[in-house]
């Protein structure tokens, strides 16, 4: 007892067994495949077709009604394998005289391999074992790897149904066959190469040939050019074929490392590395990036799959087109096409639907000032300032992101940022210290509510003011562009001691001798009418400020000081313009001067060893 | 070496092929089935898949018509015709292959 299959072979209808069934549906698939390239394919299937509907009706009858395998097997016998007739067609294709051409294409075809995914030797779709009859190894290697990479971030198993998308299946034994054609080795390679060029030389040849005969036959020009532009073809070919592979290879590798790391940043490795003041990585997630943005774990998941989609869709795209180009497969899978851009649409428009819920959150700047009155220290008269480091124990377990240090414990995270103090004259006669805090919101409520929400502190001890090192924001705040800026107002004729540690917060303090920042901290300070000036630079280490020659000295009081007096060969103007002018009003004379000058070069010299001294 | 014979052999054939075809239906219209019987009889194929490429080809070239004829043992056949082109170019096969039998003839020496 068998099963049997109906079935409609030229419009006929026939019961047909199972067995029998398999064996010509795989027959037919076969000539469709040899005629892939054929103009008239489906006419000559159709006629194929026919013929064997004709040949079933005469088997089968009244008295027997089923096609049997022995009828398929005798219908295949008359009609032949394709593989016997389909050449047929190819080779007899141009009634040119250089049939010898066309039988080498045929017989080139039968020799390329190309790749297909082997459905008889599967696991999960061929893959592996298509990619091994192309290159002659054992599948077993390429499972191996394969099975390794699908834990590395799932990475191997993406490949796996890209390739699998793109890779066509052998369906039929034409292409089995080719999918096993002679081996893709260097050998064969060489070979291949080789022959093309032989055929290359051979033209050429031809071409100098019909050169010499167009000019006897007349209309035989027309041949003559267009031989000359298939070699010009032929050779852009050749180079472009080879070409080809090697962007195909690039692309594959790029395609697949930056896959790598993208789908590992998105899955949450903690690939931003800070390196912190011992030396130490903190390593921080994409994750953890996002939450001091984001704020809401909704708004990252949401942001974490458009990214996703924009960055991986074309990265993906670029691993098809290279194995396209390795394997030089042809088919275009429009579906594939349209969802890949239609996905890609929809993560950016979830990326730009995030991005503007996120910049609404900062659409509304608040400044929020505040003034406090410091008590002049009584003794010494001279306030101390200083900085206490609140974040002592997190600085160096955070990492740096811009100005701003994260630190993240278990599910919290934290940022702060060094504030910056400028020093400026006091109109009044008192101590002031404006604390300006910024913030950015949603509405004036929100910018509001996130700039009181900055924690920053300063204390007055005596003659002390000691400065918090950080400001910083509550715990899973999110940064909304928080600043703190702070103003100290001195009177003139204050004193101030700016401590080694201030080196942190001081920013761009203004001074009468345009001093540094960083050169400012550890010296006492004078409020003058000026600004401020050093009282204790006289001891000075560095000479930072004077070998600056591209300014002087904004107010030259004492122009005797060896420090301001320049020499007349520095390429200064306007400081020379101020020493010409000291010099007549001191009343010297020129050699005066000039004496004066060599021995504030000496002593220059002397007291600064080391310095090369410009003069 | 034996590959390239080969080659040459079924080049041969697949030449006079098509003129034995063209030459058939000269005589009078006839069915797939028609031509493979007289082309088998000259022993110039050994199976039916072979020629149903090549008449598709030839009527594609303009060389073959065809009508449908009604048959009572299956579906509807087609019966292939010559059109003035095939003949013309028949014609001409003639003249070439009378002058490759004689220039055969003159170099192999059986005369």
């Amino acid at each position: 007892m068998n099963k049997t299959v109906t079935t409609n072979i030229g419009g006929f209808i026939f019961h047909i067994d199972d067995i029998a069934y398999e064996k010509l549906s795989q027959y037919l698939n076969t000539i469709k495949g040899y005629f892939k390239q054929s103009e008239g394919r489906d006419e000559i299937i159709g006629d194929i077709e026919a013929r064997i509907a004709e040949m079933f009706r005469e088997k089968t009858g009244n008295t027997k009604q089923v096609v049997t395998l022995k009828d398929v097997d005798e219908v295949i016998t008359v009609m032949g394998q394709p593989e016997a007739f389909a050449g047929e067609s190819e080779s007899s294709g141009s009634y040119t005289e250089n049939s010898s051409s066309s039988a080498e294409t045929a017989s080139s075809r039968k020799r390329t391999r190309r790749i297909f995914r082997d459905p008889d030797e599967k696991v999960l779709g061929g893959v592996c074992s298509g990619i091994s009859a192309y290159f002659n190894i054992d599948p077993i290697i390429l499972r191996g790897i394969f099975a390794i990479s699908f834990f590395v971030f799932g990475s191997g198993f993406l490949l796996y149904l890209i390739l699998w998308v793109i890779i066509p299946k052998a369906r039929t034994t034409a292409e089995k066959l080719e999918m096993r054609g002679e081996s893709v080795n260097v050998h064969n390679i060489e070979k291949t190469i080789r022959e093309e060029m032989e055929e290359l030389k051979q033209r050429l040849n031809n071409l100098s040939g019909e050169a010499k005969e167009s000019v006897r036959k007349d209309g035989k020009i027309r041949t003559g050019i267009h031989e000359v532009l298939d070699f010009i073809a032929t050779i852009f070919r050749m180079l472009f074929k080879a070409l080809g592979k090697v962007i195909g290879v690039v692309f594959l590798i790029a395609g697949i490392t930056l896959l790598i790391v993208v789908i590992a940043s998105l899955t949450g490795l903690p690939g931003f590395v800070s390196i912190n003041n011992h030396g130490d990585e903190i390593r921080l997630t994409l994750n953890e990036i996002m939450y001091t943005f984001l704020g809401s774990q909704q708004l990252i998941t949401w942001a974490t799959i458009s990214a996703a989609l924009i960055i991986c869709i074309p990265l993906l795209g670029m691993i098809f087109a290279g194995v396209k180009l390795i394997f030089g497969i042809k088919t275009r899978n429009r579906v594939f096409g349209w969802i890949s851009a239609i996905l890609w649409t929809v993560g950016l428009i979830t990326g730009i639907i995030v991005a503007v819920s996120v910049a609404k959150d900062f659409k509304i700047t608040n400044t929020q000032r505040s003034n406090f009155t410091i008590s002049k220290p009584n003794e010494n008269k001279i306030l101390n300032l200083e900085v206490s480091n609140n974040f002592k124990d997190f600085e160096d377990q955070s990492a740096e992101l811009g100005e701003w240090m994260v630190y993240v414990d278990e599910n919290e995270k934290q940022l702060f940022r060094l504030p910056q103090l400028d020093i400026e004259k006091s109109s009044s006669d008192s101590i002031e210290l404006e604390v300006i805090r910024y913030s950015r919101g949603l509405s004036r409520k929100d910018a509001v509510s996130n700039a009181e929400k900055v924690n920053y502190k300063f204390s007055q001890n005596d003659s002390t003011l000691l400065f918090d090192k950080y400001m910083s924001l509550e715990k899973n705040d999110k940064w909304r562009m928080q600043d703190v800026k702070m103003v100290l107002r001195l009177p003139v004729g204050q004193t101030i001691y700016l401590n080694e540690e201030m080196r942190h917060i001081i920013y761009d303090i203004g001074n009468v001798t345009n001093t540094w920042d960083s050169d400012m901290v550890n010296r006492r300070w004078k409020m003058t009418q000026n600004g401020l000036a050093c009282v204790d630079c006289d001891n000075l280490k560095n000479i930072g400020d004077e070998d600056d020659e591209d300014w002087a000295p904004e107010a030259p009081e004492t122009p005797e000081e060896p420090e301001v007096i320049v020499p007349p060969a520095q390429p200064a103007p306007p400081a020379k313009q101020k020493t010409e002018a000291a010099v007549s009003d001191s009343g010297i004379t020129r050699e005066q001067y000039d004496q004066l000058s060599k021995l504030n070069r000496m002593y220059l010299e002397l007291k600064y060893p080391d310095t090369n001294l410009v003069l | 070496m034996a590959t390239n014979t080969e080659n040459i052999k079924a080049q041969m054939r697949k030449g006079v092929l098509e003129y034995c075809i063209l030459s058939i239906l000269a005589q009078h219209d006839a069915y797939a089935s028609d031509i493979i019987a007289k082309l088998k009889d000259a022993k110039l194929i050994v199976v039916e898949g072979t020629l149903y490429p090549l008449l598709t080809r030839l009527k594609n070239d303009g060389l073959l018509g065809y009508r449908w004829e009604e048959s009572t043992s299956g579906p509807p056949r087609k019966y292939y015709r010559l059109t003035p082109v095939g003949q013309a170019f028949l014609n001409e096969m003639n003249t070439t292959w009378e002058e490759l039998v004689h220039a055969v003839n003159t170099t192999t020496g059986k005369k």
